[in-house]
């Protein structure tokens, strides 16, 4: 039938092909078994590792150990578990942010870029106006009139970090844009959004993937910042939160509490990591050429 | 790569290396000039925001060492409540003022003579100001009566007013003459300061910088100030000479998470700033000794009484009951959170002054017995569900929002563990932190359910201000203070067990009148009751400093920590302040001693063996390892990388 | 009629059009500033006397007294008629005196002593990474694959997500205690010298710099390099690129003419930025090393609610944002000769 063979399409196309690419690269499967590895913590890990949330203060800073293998906090608390049941909502809120934040710089800076004249005036006013008004004080005039949750908690981190990534697309689409083949394309009369999309985009894919990490790992981070606004809700195993705590209480100056302040920032670590490294094979998807 | 690519990267490392040999030497030739030093921390600002007029906001104070500087007239011993005289020679109480006898023989940094003048000139600036002293009615007038007498005419007769004048540091008169003549004039002509005459001197006042900073104290000014660090020489002809042991003192700028490092390389001999436990166990294993003076306050758990069932005692006294204020304090300061035994609001140490044998026997020391606690929640038909969290008697569950200063490290930690404990004893509790310039403002609004706020009043030695921080500091509207806002809404006026109907504010505000001390004694057992019995709050734990002290590298002879001198707080009559003024305690050790003398003790015994440098004990080999390995595979890379051409 | 023309000709300059949308940027984000400020909660007084409550035990009333009597700010003053005031300052060049951090100091004052300094050693270390950074990442992209890509790729995605201050006081505690170099990690110079251009002070200052500059490029290189690197992989299989090989054009005009000039561009704009914010400091810099800068000036201003320092420093780097990103849009044109703004 044909709506077997279009679902035949669709899975070869994004499914089947690019696991090949990606199992092609040794990096990236690394890379992809990594950020796996996070997924399935942040979605069923808290089953299998309950959070440990009794103080027991005669286990304050043990080094890592078979029975935690993080160690514990100043309480006496198991610290991975804490990271594991942190995570959820942690990478919850760095992907929406980091999501979002490349979506709008992407759209707006390709429009701005693309389009030029009015268009160009417009966006880049609103996104100077965004780059330049004081972060911290309007997070807190925003900390007293909102109480958030994890979504609005994105949406601001997002609504703050496209401004610079916009206007370095720009840029390269100001390049792009008086190629052969976007020429081509216009002569053609392909229309905005085809020529956008399916010309400009592929070519922005290697930048945009490997920004859309680094807004993802620094959403992670701002919430560190965030924690004195009463933005973040303070939970324990948020890694923000644990940062933030760690810092306050020197747990950076004693050898067996540092994994405090250690343990979040290797799982952050890790997942930028990871994702870099499967970016790589990302790469290899986008730009056949590259296939190579 | 390309060829000028290459020298250009051999150039900078070659640059990079040369600069790195010239480090030892400097290192080396800078520790060697100036002994014997003492090297203290106190966080301030460059100039030009620093600057010296050490009235107002941004004076270059450096906080307690300002009294090595500017002198005050008399210091202050806690566990004897005896002043020592300094620049004053001895004091009274004569008819309706407050006199004053002054020392002679003393001078300025600049040279001129210590008098009368410069006294009554501090406390002129200080009543442009509307200092307490005046602001409270204590004093309306400064006269001097002759070069080395002042006298104080006062109005409402306190203990205060005394400590107040003699702690004070005196000013030179020849800095601030231009308004201290002013102020003079308003003051004779009975103008209070808060009137538009002397206001609109103020206000020209906190635009004033003077150019200079003189004060009678052993160590002047220098001029040698950086962000990071300043230095003090010895006032060669400092009246005290013979009993300062120290020629030279640095302090290091910074708050806490700048000062450490300096403290783990063994380069501060004394800190006052709040480290948090796992600092202070490196320390400990540094071989630094760690002091613990008592801070005189700490932090508490205090109610939104707008709010039921916090609004009820007995809620209040299940709450105190529930939680086990011993691992609450050791969780969040380790040694330095102590648990206190009477609840009277009373520090500690001030209990053993001020209260009776029979007062002591009638509080309630409140100890953790969470049977009770629960005893007095089924009592008032609260039961506990299978999920085992409280239920109020018409069926929802027993929750509360804990709100706390997000930046105070040992409170942060004491809120999560009485939120954990409540949990466990089955009240849900929300934490939320909040900024810590913030968090008071929402107190005092009354936005909030619990909060942690301090008790106690401090480096204040009069029961006075430790009753107004439990009663009145957070309950303006009630006590008619302040801007009168709600904040925990106590009501003051009440009816008791243990003393009938009374007048808390009256109380309190009467505690600080008159130099009467037994009646004032009474007063304050009676209010000891009151609080025990009504509990506005409930006290956590008493706050101690761990104050990192170094011995043997500059300095030695630090007391053992049963001296009593330890009684000082850290904060207010500082101990190592009394200690480098009057020679007591502390010395130089003989590495600390300049070239000449050093040689004459190296002639006559062995030389100390300085205390080998150690960085924390990480596994430094398995971060060596790694770091090794690291830079061999980036290396091999870049060769590899060059090979492939 | 001449005029006319003339005017219009001006009007449709894409460098006077640029220069106008800047200033009418620059005067609404200080007007929103004045006003997101003042929103904060809590204010100036307030906050000075919770400050004199808890740190040195007075009585509300005392605080209170006191604190009337050091601040100047009349906060009863119609919010309208005190940004009139700001505004008719501001056009004479007078950015006012802090009225809580260091009452009645001229706020113009405290920024030219600590000005020069973040300046300096932010834009050393910055454009220090970035050449780094971009240097790296252009080799990784050609050697793709190879293990000086997969090394470098990897170090840098570690040192970049593990925060700067953490690396900071990493090398402090280590280094600096291990090594008794702690003196030499804070503070620009040290203490007994006077500050002039002789070579002692010179040589000190560097000493003073190599810390910070160690542990900013360390923290930020990795950034940089991912960047260029995917940057650089997207021109490499551009056409055009191909078109120039077969032309028989050698190997290292290709690099610096055709793909390093195309590539660099979208870094080249996030660098601007950057440039443009060094006016505020670097927060690792200064926390970590006590390096004076305009970062701790601007974090004590907004933590004691001193809105005078808080406008003048914000405004300051708007101008300097603005300006930097205006100069960007201008040189494009010279980096890669097919952008043509203004289109």
């Amino acid at each position: 039938m044909a709506l077997t063979k279009v679902l035949k399409r669709i899975f070869r196309t994004f499914v089947a092909e690019p696991l090949k690419i990606i199992a092609g690269s040794k990096a990236g499967l690394a890379g992809f078994i990594g950020l796996l590895l996070y997924v399935t913590m942040a979605t069923i890990g808290p089953y299998f590792v309950p959070l440990d949330t009794r103080p027991k203060p005669e286990k304050r800073y043990l080094p890592p150990s078979w029975e935690h293998p993080l160690g514990t906090d100043f309480e006496g608390k198991d610290i991975f578990s804490q990271i594991v049941n942190g995570s959820r909502d942690v990478l919850f809120v760095a992907f929406l942010a980091g999501t979002l934040t490349v979506l709008i710089a992407t759209l707006l800076g390709s429009i701005a870029g693309f389009k030029g004249g009015l268009w160009d005036s417009i966006i880049m006013a609103v996104d100077e106006l965004l780059l330049t008004i004081p972060q911290f004080p309007l997070l807190s005039v925003l900390a007293a009139l909102v109480r958030l949750n994890n979504i609005t908690l994105a949406a601001v981190i997002g609504a703050l970090s496209w401004p610079a990534l916009a206007r370095a697309v720009r840029s390269q689409v100001l390049s792009l844009k008086e190629r052969d083949f976007i020429e081509a394309a216009r002569a053609l009369d392909l229309g905005t959004w085809h020529i956008v999309m399916v010309e400009i985009m592929p070519n922005l894919m290697p930048y945009i993937v490997v920004s859309w990490i680094f807004s993802m790992t620094s959403a992670i981070y701002s919430q560190v910042g965030l924690v004195f606004l009463g933005f973040v809700p303070f939970t324990s195993h948020n890694w923000g939160v644990m940062i933030n705590q760690a810092w306050t209480w020197g747990a950076i100056y004693y050898k067996t509490s540092v994994w405090y302040i250690i343990s979040p920032i290797l799982a952050i670590t890790g997942f930028q990591l990871s994702a870099i490294l499967f970016a790589r094979s990302l790469e290899n998807v986008f730009n056949p050429r590259l296939r190579g | 790569m390309g060829t000028g690519l290459k020298v250009l990267l051999v150039a900078v490392a070659a640059t990079i290396l040369a600069l790195g040999t010239l480090l030892p030497a400097a290192v080396h030739a800078q520790q060697e000039e100036r002994k014997p030093l003492f090297v203290g921390a106190w966080p301030y600002q460059l100039p030009p925001e620093g600057h010296f007029n050490t009235f107002i906001t941004g004076g270059l104070t450096f906080g307690i060492y300002q009294q090595v500087i500017e002198e005050p007239l008399a210091l202050y011993l806690w566990h004897n409540d005896t002043y020592i005289p300094w620049l004053a020679t001895s004091w009274e109480i004569s008819g309706d003022y407050f006199v004053v006898h002054l020392r002679r023989g003393v001078t300025f940094h600049d040279g001129t003579p210590f008098t009368a003048k410069d006294v009554a000139g501090t406390w002129l600036i200080h009543y442009i100001l509307n200092h307490p002293i005046y602001a409270q009615g204590f004093v309306d007038k400064v006269e001097i009566v002759d070069n080395y007498t002042v006298r104080f005419h006062i109005k409402t007769p306190s203990p205060i007013l005394i400590r107040y004048i003699l702690r004070e540091p005196v000013r030179a008169y020849s800095t601030y003459k231009n308004f201290t003549d002013r102020a003079m004039e308003y003051m004779n002509q009975g103008l209070p300061p808060t009137s538009d005459q002397v206001r609109q001197l103020a206000a020209e006042f906190r635009n004033f910088r003077p150019n200079r900073y003189v004060g009678t104290g052993p160590f002047m000014w220098t001029g040698e100030i950086t962000e990071s660090e300043v230095w003090f020489k010895f006032y060669e002809n400092y009246w005290n000479k013979d009993k300062v042991k120290f020629r030279w003192l640095k302090l290091i700028n910074g708050e806490t998470p700048q000062v450490t490092p300096h403290v783990l390389a063994k380069e501060v001999d004394y800190a006052t700033h709040g480290f948090p436990p796992a600092t202070e166990q490196q320390f400990k294993e540094l071989g630094i000794r760690i002091i613990r003076p008592p801070i005189y306050s700490g932090p508490a758990l205090y109610f939104n009484m707008k709010i039921w069932p916090l609004n009820e005692t007995w809620f209040r006294k299940a709450i105190a009951y529930a939680i086990n204020k011993t691992e609450n304090g050791w969780v969040s300061l380790s040694e330095s959170g102590r648990p206190v035994k009477y609840h009277s609001a009373l520090p500690i140490e001030l209990e053993d002054i001020w209260l009776t044998p029979e007062t002591k026997a009638k509080l309630d020391t409140y100890p953790y017995d969470p049977e009770k606690a629960a005893q007095i929640l089924r009592e008032h038909g609260f039961t506990k569900g299978g999920d085992g969290y409280w239920r109020y008697p018409n069926g929802t569950v027993v929750q509360f929002e804990l709100s706390f200063p997000a930046e105070y490290a040992d409170w942060s930690a004491a809120a999560q563990n009485v939120a954990g404990q409540l949990e466990r004893f089955g009240i849900k509790i929300t934490l939320r932190a909040v900024t810590f310039t913030q968090h008071p403002i929402e107190v005092q609004e009354g936005r909030f359910q619990l909060a942690i706020r301090h008790w106690g009043g401090g480096a204040n030695p009069h029961p006075y201000f430790h009753y107004y921080a439990v009663f009145m500091y957070w309950n303006e509207k009630e006590a008619g203070v302040g801007q009168g806002r709600p904040g925990i809404s106590f009501p003051l006026v009440q009816d008791t067990k243990c003393c009938g109907r009374v007048d808390i504010r009256e109380l309190v505000v009467s505690s600080a009148r008159g130099f009467d001390v037994e009646r004032t004694k009474e007063i304050v057992n009676k209010l000891a009751l009151i609080y025990n019995e009504l509990l506005p709050c409930v006290i956590l734990w008493q706050r101690y400093g761990n104050n990192p002290a170094l011995d043997g590298v500059r300095v030695t002879g630090w007391p053992p920590d049963s001296d009593p001198i330890y009684k000082n707080p850290p904060y207010g009559d500082s101990f190592v302040v009394f200690m480098l003024l009057t020679g007591y305690g502390i010395r130089p050790t003989p590495e600390n001693m300049p070239a000449t003398q050093q040689q004459q003790q190296q002639q006559q015994q062995q030389p100390a063996q300085q205390p080998a440098q150690q960085a924390p004990g990480y596994d430094v080999t398995l971060i060596a390892a790694v770091a090794v390995v690291v830079v061999i595979a980036i290396a091999a890379g870049v060769i590899l990388a060059r090979r492939k051409k | 009629m001449g005029i006319q023309r003339y005017l219009i000709r001006v009007y449709k300059n894409y460098v006077v059009k640029r220069i106008i949308r800047g200033v009418a940027i620059i005067f609404a984000t200080s007007t929103l500033t004045f006003f997101i400020i003042r929103l904060m909660p809590g204010n100036p007084i307030e906050i000075f006397i919770n400050q004199m409550m808890s740190a040195y035990g007075m009585s509300y009333q005392d605080a209170k007294a006191l604190a009337l009597a050091l601040f100047t700010i009349d906060l009863d003053k119609p919010l309208h008629e005190q940004y009139a005031e700001y505004l008719g300052n501001l056009l004479r060049g007078n950015i006012g005196r802090s009225i809580a951090i260091s009452p009645g100091t001229p706020v113009m004052e405290v920024v030219a002593t600590f000005l020069p300094w973040t300046l300096f050693s932010v834009s050393v270390s910055l454009l220090a990474s970035f050449a780094l950074g971009v240097t790296l990442g252009m080799i990784a992209a050609y050697r793709r694959g190879g293990v000086f890509d997969k090394v470098v790729s990897a170090v840098a995605a570690v040192t970049s997500a593990i925060p700067g201050y953490l690396i900071g006081i990493l090398i402090v505690v280590f280094i600096g205690v291990q090594f008794n170099l702690v003196n030499y990690m804070r503070g620009a110079y040290s203490a007994h010298l006077k500050p002039g251009f002789y070579p002692e002070f010179i040589i000190d200052v560097f000493l003073h710099l190599a810390a910070p500059f160690a542990t900013y490029v360390l923290s930020t290189f990795g950034g940089w390099m991912l960047s260029m690197k995917a940057s650089t992989l997207s021109v490499l299989g551009e056409d055009y690129v191909t078109v120039a090989k077969a032309k028989g054009l050698p190997e290292g005009r290709i690099r610096t003419q055709y793909v390093g000039r195309n590539a660099i561009l979208p870094l080249f704009t996030s660098l601007t930025i950057s440039l443009g914010f060094i006016f505020g400091g670097s927060v690792l810099i200064e926390n970590v090393f006590v390096y004076r800068g305009v970062g701790r000036l601007l974090w004590s201003s907004i933590n004691a609610r001193d809105y005078t320092v808080m406008q003048a420093v914000f405004l300051i780097i708007t101008i300097s944002v603005i300006v930097s990103n205006i100069i960007a849009d201008l040189l494009y044109g010279l980096i890669d000769p097919r952008v043509r703004v203004g289109g």
